[in-house]
């Protein structure tokens, strides 16, 4: 055991499998005498792998039910040719509308296989994988920490809804274009997206959708949109550390470093902690060791109970071993 | 059902349905454990998973068992579900747990332990940053070994050690301020 890894997992592990040695059983045995942490977890070990165990019908759901029926009778059909409209909005859904998202998503399928070869990493990047950071950690150091933030963009952006209408109009032999009352008129049905004016809000999910899919482009896109018409916004501001984070994470610090900066500059908010650690981070992959140092102390100096202190306190101690 | 999700992967739509057949009840099962069964967005979550799936299709490469590439994007979206419910209090139902009220055949006094811990795990998974909630859920709640992780999960070995280790940091200071599980775990002070 070193001082990174405090918790011996690996003995854990042979715990889980039942492959200890009797000298392993030992150490494991007085880690976890002391260690309410490794001792719990052993507990909702089996806790979970009984709960995981337990027979859990297909028809627990009723989402399912209807998933079922769609697998083994609609998918098989010949796919239609139209692809549903995606489109942004609130970000609740409605499980009614369960067989039609999915059914969109099988559409989609195609379209995204052949985005995977475009993009090099598809819609299934928020799911599947991340982005690998753009220059790995100096040898001898730990990934920083995560603070803990507790907003939603940054943890869960708003899901994409895909528009039930363009779905229930595959099943007319004539597809029209989709329509919706206007509520704000209570006048004749107009066009759904196209003709009305997006908001601040309507661009914020759109970059959230954007992101889910992996489609950083379009994330790009509509930040640069919502910069140009709706500078002030929250949702300007939050697509900033948004953005900044996902530059990063796509190598690219330098924009986003701009991006973390113009974040801080304009007040900061909810994720601020996020956004400093994120800069200083940047600040160290442009290999900018004494501007990310002072970054890592301001980042203690505003917030002294953040996670990432001991590793600023290590950095500072040892800043040779960054 | 390897051969199935490759056949998927290409675009077979019967192929997907069958495949979401195979896997929808691990998955549910799944988001069921990192959610709790009371939760409110519990159907919505596991209908995420599988169009989550279904998106993550195309990228499959056969490189790892389908149900584990499933089983990843379940416990992302059951972990990013946790967390937006979290920013919207007004949805959730809290203190109201079916699996409180669920039947089992554990003793009672031993289920009742049993569903304050894995609640005490859940709500810290809301609290934590998503990579490490991830991380120590696929621990946890799935018993899936550092390596499993780091395989499923595309993070690099060190990079999971470093976030199960911040995770379980957190998961002891939770511990600490609830004095009846520190009794119940018996732990050494």
């Amino acid at each position: 055991m070193n001082v990174v890894d405090l918790h011996p997992e690996d003995l854990l592990d042979k715990d889980a499998k039942g492959t200890l040695e009797e000298a392993e059983r030992a150490r494991l045995g007085a880690h976890v005498s002391h260690c309410s942490a490794c001792r719990l977890e052993r507990q909702l070990r089996a806790d979970f792998a009984a709960e995981l165990a337990a027979d859990l019908p297909l028809e627990r759901f009723a989402g399912l039910g209807s998933l079922r029926q769609l697998a083994l009778d609609a998918l098989p059909a010949a796919l239609p040719q139209a692809i549903p409209r995606v489109t942004a909005r609130a970000p609740r859904r409605r499980r009614t509308k369960f067989v039609w998202l999915l059914a969109a998503a099988v559409l989609l399928v195609g379209g995204a296989a052949a985005a995977t070869n475009s993009l090099g990493e598809g819609p299934w990047s928020r799911f599947v994988t991340r982005p690998a950071p753009a220059a790995p950690l100096a040898a001898g150091t730990t990934e920083a920490p995560r603070p803990k933030i507790h907003r939603a963009p940054m943890v869960a952006l708003p899901e994409p809804v895909i528009a039930p209408e363009a779905a229930e109009s595959r099943e007319s032999p004539a597809p029209t274009p989709a329509l919706r009352p206007a509520r704000s008129q209570g006048g004749g049905p107009v066009l759904a997206a196209s003709a009305r004016t997006i908001g601040p809000a309507e661009l914020f999910e759109r970059a959230s959708d954007a992101r889910r899919r992996g489609d950083y482009g379009g994330v790009l896109d509509t930040d640069r949109e919502l910069e140009a018409r709706y500078p002030t916004s929250r949702e300007a501001q939050v697509l900033r550390a948004i953005v900044g984070r996902v530059l990063l994470d796509r190598g690219d610090p330098t924009g986003a470093l701009a991006r973390f900066d113009a974040y801080l500059a304009a007040g900061g908010g909810d994720l601020t902690e996020e956004a400093m650690v994120e800069r200083a981070t940047a600040l160290d992959r442009l290999g900018r060791s004494d501007e990310a140092t002072r970054a890592w102390t301001a980042l203690v100096g505003a917030f002294p109970d953040t996670p990432y202190a001991a590793h600023v306190r290590a950095r500072l101690d040892n800043p040779n071993g960054r | 059902m390897m051969a199935l999700a490759r056949a998927a992967a290409a675009g077979d739509g019967a192929a997907t349905g069958q495949l979401l057949r195979a896997v929808a009840p691990r998955l549910g099962r799944v988001v069921r454990a990192v959610l709790g069964g009371g939760h409110p967005d519990l159907d919505d979550a596991v209908q995420q998973s599988l169009i989550g799936l279904v998106q993550a299709l195309p990228a499959f490469r056969g490189d790892c068992e389908p149900i584990g590439y499933a089983t990843i994007i379940a416990v992302r979206t059951a972990v990013a579900t946790r967390k937006r419910s979290r920013t919207d209090q007004s949805r959730r139902e809290d203190g109201v747990d079916a699996d409180l009220m669920a039947g089992s055949n554990a003793p009672a006094g031993e289920e009742v332990a049993a569903n304050h811990r894995k609640a005490l795990l859940r709500d810290l998974l809301d609290t934590l940053p998503v990579e490490q909630a991830e991380a120590l859920a696929m621990r946890v709640c799935l018993g899936w070994s550092i390596k499993e992780i780091a395989t499923h999960s595309g993070a690099p070995l060190n990079t999971v050690r470093s976030r199960l280790r911040l995770a379980k940091e957190a998961l002891k200071s939770r511990i600490e301020e609830d004095a009846d599980l520190v009794d119940a775990l018996g732990v050494a002070r």
